[in-house]
C-alpha cells in the first residue's frame, strides 16, 4: 500500500436529532480498494458524501490527500470522482452532452475527452445510446453514464456508492477490473456495496459500519481471525457484526404469519 | 378508512413539500427524532402557505375594489374592477396549475400511485390542486362580491358571483392544463439537439401568442370604458369573463336578466365541465406517461466533442435543461403572462400618455421585477435532482450563479428588446433612447437577478439532493423577492429622475439625461453586486 490518502478522525454527522455517523476514525492508503459495508441506513452514503466534500460533518476532521474537506472542497472535488447510490443525471441531456458538460466543468481538453468518452462508451456498450435523452435510458445505462462521468477526469480518489447496482455482469466485471487497475496505478478507491462477494473479491480492506459506528475494519483475513473461525464467510462476519445471527427464526416467523 | 383518493391527493402535496425541505437543517431540526413531528410540520406548513396566499390575495383585491366614489360611480367601478379581478382568477389558476404540475412531472410523483391496484384516475390531479392550491384564487372575487352586495342588497350577485368565480377558476385550470399538454406533446417523441430546443421555443411562442390574444380580448379599450352599457349589448353575455359584469354585477336585476343569466350560467357550466373532463384526462395521461426511448442519431462508431469554453458549456447545459424539459420551459412563460395585463394596458393607452418614454420605462420596470424574481427561482429549481450533480462537481456557487444569470439575462433580453422597440416606435422617440431603454432594463434585470440568485443559492443546503419551488417558501418567497427587486430597481430610477430634474428641469421632455444617468447608476449597481458575489460566494 502507498501513502496515507484519506484520514478521518472523530467524525460525527447529525441530521436534526438523528445521528448518522457516531465517531468514525479511519485511515485509507493510496492504492487501496477499501470496501464500506453495512446494513441499510447505517451511514455509508453519509460517510462517502462527506469524504468527497458534498456534505459537511457536524464534528470531526476528514482529509483527502492532505486536503481538509471543509476548507478545500473544490480541490477535493477536482481530484475525486463520485458515483452516487442512484444515478442522478440531467435527464434532458443526452449522455454525450452530459459527459461534455462534465468534461468542460472539469476542464478536460476536448480531444482527450473525446477519446476517453469513446473508450468508456465502447467498453460499457452504450455507443448506440449516446444520443438518446438520459431520461429515456434504463437504470443500468444511466448507472454506466454516472460511472463514466466519475472516471472521465482520471481522478486520484474514486468513491462509488453501490455502483454495481443495475449493471449487467459484463459491465460489472469491467468495472471491477478497472478498479483493480486504478488501484495498481496508485489511485485510492472506496466503495460501498451490499454484494458481499464483490467486496470479498475486490477489496484489500473493508470496514463494517453499523448504526453510524465502525464495528470492524481490516482485511478479510483479519476479520476472519477476529471472528474466531478460519472458514467463516464474509456474510457470516457481516451478520455477526450487525447483530443479525438468527435469521432462521425471523424467516420462520414470517412464514407462519403469512400462513395464518 | 378515509377517502383513498383524497388521502392520495394530500400525499402528493405533502410529498412536494417534503422533497423541498428534506435537506434543510431547519426541517431536520423540526423533525427531531420522530417522523410524526416532520409530517405534522409539513401539514402545518401546507395550511400556513394556503392561508398566507389567501390573505395576500384578499388584500390585493380589496385594494383594487376599494374606492371613495359616489354610489352610482362606485357600482360602475365595481363592474370594471370585477372584470380585472375575474381575469386574475383565470391567470392565478393558470399559474398555479403550471407550478403544481411542474413538480409532479419533475419528480414523477404519480409513479408510486400507478402501480397500486386502485382506479385512481385523473380526478386526483384537480382534487389535489384545488384543495391545497387552486381554491385560494377564488378569494380574489370575495371583496367585489361582498362590496356589490352591500351596495345593492341583491343575493343574486352572491350566487352568480360565486358560481362564475368557480367557473373562471376551472377555465384557468383548463388553460394551465392545455399549456402543459401543448408543451409536453412533443416530449414523448424524443427530439435531438437543436430540434427539441427550437420546437419547445416555438411552443412557448405559440402559448404566449394565445395569452396575448386573451389579454387583448379583455383589454381592448372599446370594451372596458363601456362596461356599464354592456346590458345593451346582449352578445357579450356569450363571452365568458366579459359577461361576468352583466350576469353577476348588473345595475338592476330584471327578471329576464335573472332567467337569461341562469341559462347562460348553466350552459357555460355544462360546457366548461365537459371541457374540464376531457382536458383533465388528456393532461393526466401526459403527466403520468413513461418517457419512451428516442432513436439514436449517431452512427455508433465515432463520437465527436466540440471544443467549448467553461461558461459556454454551462450556459448550453442550462438552456438545454430549461427548453428541452416542457415543465421547465413552461416556467419561462409565467413572468410573461403575469406582466401581460400591464404591458397591454400600456400599449393600448401609451399614445395618450403625455410624459414621453420615461413613463414607459417606469411601467416596463414591472417586467424587470417579475422576471428577475421569478427567473431567479425558476432557474434554480429547474435543476431538480440535478442540484446533486452540481454539488459533486468542482464548481463554486459563484460559477452557478453567473451561469444562471447569463441564461436569465439572455431570455429576458429576447423578451424585452422587441417589446420596448414596439412601444418606442409607437411613441416616435429618439433612436438613442431606442437603444438606452432596453439597455437600462437589461442591466437592471442583470444586477437584480444576480442579487436574487445569490440570496437564493445561499439558502440551498450543502449536500442537497433535490430542490423545488417550495424549497424557498413557495409563493411567499416569490412575494419577498418581488418586494426586494422592486426596491432595488426603484432606487436608480428615482435617483435618475431627481438628477435629470436638476440637470434639465423638465425630464419628461428631455428623457436622454434620465436614461444616461439611470444607465450609469444601473451599471454601478451591477458592479457593486458582482463585487458582492465575487467576494462572498
Amino acid at each position: 500500500m502507498g501513502e496515507l490518502s484519506i484520514s478521518i478522525r472523530g467524525l460525527y454527522k447529525n441530521y436534526g436529532e438523528t445521528r448518522a455517523l457516531d465517531g468514525i476514525d479511519l485511515d485509507i492508503s493510496s492504492g487501496e480498494i477499501f470496501g464500506i459495508l453495512g446494513p441499510n441506513g447505517s451511514g455509508k452514503t453519509t460517510l462517502l458524501r462527506i469524504i468527497c466534500s458534498i456534505l459537511e460533518p457536524t464534528i470531526g476532521y476528514v482529509s483527502v490527500n492532505g486536503l481538509n474537506v471543509i476548507e478545500k472542497p473544490l480541490i477535493v472535488k477536482e481530484i475525486s470522482g463520485y458515483v452516487p447510490e442512484t444515478p442522478v443525471l440531467y435527464e434532458s441531456l443526452t449522455p454525450m452532452e452530459f459527459l461534455t458538460f462534465i468534461g468542460s466543468v472539469r476542464r478536460i481538453e476536448a480531444n482527450v475527452l473525446s477519446t476517453r468518452v469513446q473508450r468508456f462508451a465502447e467498453a460499457f456498450e452504450i455507443m448506440d445510446k449516446m444520443d438518446n435523452f438520459i431520461g429515456s435510458l434504463s437504470f443500468g445505462t444511466k448507472q454506466k453514464v454516472a460511472i463514466i462521468s466519475a472516471l472521465i477526469h482520471d481522478p486520484q480518489i474514486i468513491i462509488l456508492d453501490e455502483a454495481m447496482n443495475g449493471l449487467d455482469p459484463r459491465s460489472a466485471r469491467i468495472l471491477k477490473n478497472l478498479l483493480i487497475n486504478y488501484a495498481l496505478a496508485g489511485r485510492t478507491i472506496i466503495f460501498s456495496t451490499h454484494v458481499l462477494e464483490v467486496a470479498e473479491s475486490v477489496c484489500n480492506r473493508m470496514a463494517i459500519i453499523y448504526r453510524g459506528k465502525i464495528v470492524d475494519v481490516g482485511t478479510f483475513k483479519e476479520m476472519k481471525e477476529k471472528s474466531g473461525s478460519s472458514d467463516a464467510k464474509l456474510e457470516d462476519i457481516f451478520l455477526k457484526m450487525t447483530g443479525d445471527t438468527d435469521l432462521t427464526s425471523i424467516v420462520n416467523s414470517l412464514g407462519e404469519t403469512m400462513n395464518h | 378508512m378515509k377517502n383513498p383518493i383524497f388521502e392520495l391527493s394530500r400525499r402528493i402535496v405533502s410529498e412536494q413539500r417534503y422533497l423541498a425541505l428534506k435537506d434543510s437543517p431547519k426541517f431536520q431540526h423540526k423533525m427531531g427524532s420522530s417522523s410524526k413531528q416532520g409530517s405534522r410540520y409539513i401539514e402545518r406548513l401546507i395550511i400556513i402557505t394556503y392561508v398566507i396566499t389567501t390573505v395576500s390575495i384578499l388584500i390585493f383585491s380589496t385594494i383594487l375594489v376599494f374606492s371613495d366614489l359616489p354610489l352610482n360611480q362606485r357600482i360602475a367601478h365595481l363592474q370594471s374592477t370585477s372584470l380585472i379581478l375575474y381575469a386574475y382568477i383565470f391567470l392565478i389558476s393558470t399559474y398555479s396549475v403550471l407550478m403544481f404540475t411542474n413538480i409532479l412531472r419533475n419528480y414523477k410523483l404519480f409513479e408510486p400511485i400507478k402501480v397500486l391496484p386502485a382506479n385512481i384516475g385523473p380526478k386526483i390531479l384537480p382534487l389535489s390542486w384545488f384543495v391545497f392550491n387552486g381554491s385560494s384564487s377564488l378569494f380574489v372575487a370575495v371583496p367585489v362580491i361582498v362590496e356589490f352586495f352591500l351596495h345593492t342588497g341583491n343575493y343574486f350577485s352572491i350566487i352568480f358571483g360565486t358560481v362564475w368565480a368557480f367557473l373562471i377558476m376551472i377555465l384557468g385550470y383548463i388553460s394551465g392544463c392545455l399549456v402543459v399538454y401543448v408543451m409536453a406533446r412533443g416530449s414523448s417523441h424524443a427530439r435531438h439537439g437543436h430540434a427539441g430546443t427550437f420546437s419547445n421555443i416555438a411552443r412557448i411562442s405559440g402559448v404566449i401568442a394565445f395569452f396575448i390574444f386573451f389579454e387583448i380580448a379583455i383589454q381592448t379599450p372599446k370594451y372596458i370604458p363601456v362596461l356599464p352599457s354592456l346590458a345593451t349589448n346582449p352578445e357579450f353575455l356569450l363571452v365568458p369573463l366579459l359577461n361576468v359584469a352583466y350576469i353577476a354585477f348588473p345595475y338592476h336585476y330584471l327578471p329576464s336578466q335573472i332567467l337569461f343569466g341562469t341559462l347562460v350560467t348553466m350552459l357555460y357550466g355544462a360546457l366548461i365541465i365537459l371541457l374540464f373532463r376531457k382536458v383533465n384526462s388528456m393532461v393526466f395521461l401526459k403527466i403520468t406517461e413513461t418517457e419512451s426511448a428516442g432513436s439514436s442519431g449517431m452512427d455508433g462508431s465515432k463520437l465527436r466533442i466540440s471544443k467549448a469554453g467553461f461558461y459556454r458549456t454551462i450556459f448550453t447545459k442550462e438552456v438545454r435543461n430549461i427548453f428541452r424539459k416542457p415543465q421547465n420551459a413552461t416556467m419561462m412563460l409565467i413572468p410573461i403572462f403575469l406582466v401581460l395585463p400591464t404591458l397591454l394596458s400600456l400599449f393600448i393607452y401609451s399614445s395618450s400618455i403625455s410624459f414621453g418614454s420615461i413613463s414607459i420605462y417606469y411601467s416596463m420596470l414591472s417586467i424587470v421585477i417579475v422576471s428577475s424574481s421569478f427567473y431567479s427561482i425558476a432557474l434554480i429549481i429547474s435543476e431538480g435532482n440535478g442540484i446533486s450533480v452540481l454539488q459533486s462537481l468542482p464548481l463554486t456557487l459563484r460559477d452557478i450563479i453567473y451561469s444562471k444569470n447569463y441564461v436569465g439575462t439572455v431570455i429576458f433580453s429576447i423578451i424585452v428588446i422587441p417589446i420596448s422597440t414596439i412601444f418606442l416606435f409607437k411613441n416616435n422617440v429618439d433612436s438613442l433612447i431606442l437603444f438606452l431603454l432596453p439597455a437600462n432594463l437589461i442591466v437592471a434585470y442583470s444586477y437584480t437577478s444576480l442579487f436574487n440568485l445569490r440570496r437564493l443559492m445561499k439558502k440551498v443546503p450543502k449536500g442537497s439532493t433535490t430542490i423545488n419551488f417550495y424549497s424557498f417558501g413557495g409563493n411567499m418567497a416569490l412575494l419577498i423577492l418581488f418586494a426586494i427587486t422592486a426596491g432595488f430597481t426603484a432606487v436608480p430610477a428615482v435617483a435618475s429622475t431627481i438628477i435629470s430634474i436638476f440637470a434639465v428641469q423638465v425630464p419628461f421632455s428631455h428623457p436622454l439625461s434620465f436614461y444616461l444617468s439611470d444607465l450609469a447608476l444601473n451599471l454601478g449597481a451591477l458592479f457593486v453586486v458582482m463585487n458582492l458575489v465575487n467576494k462572498t460566494m
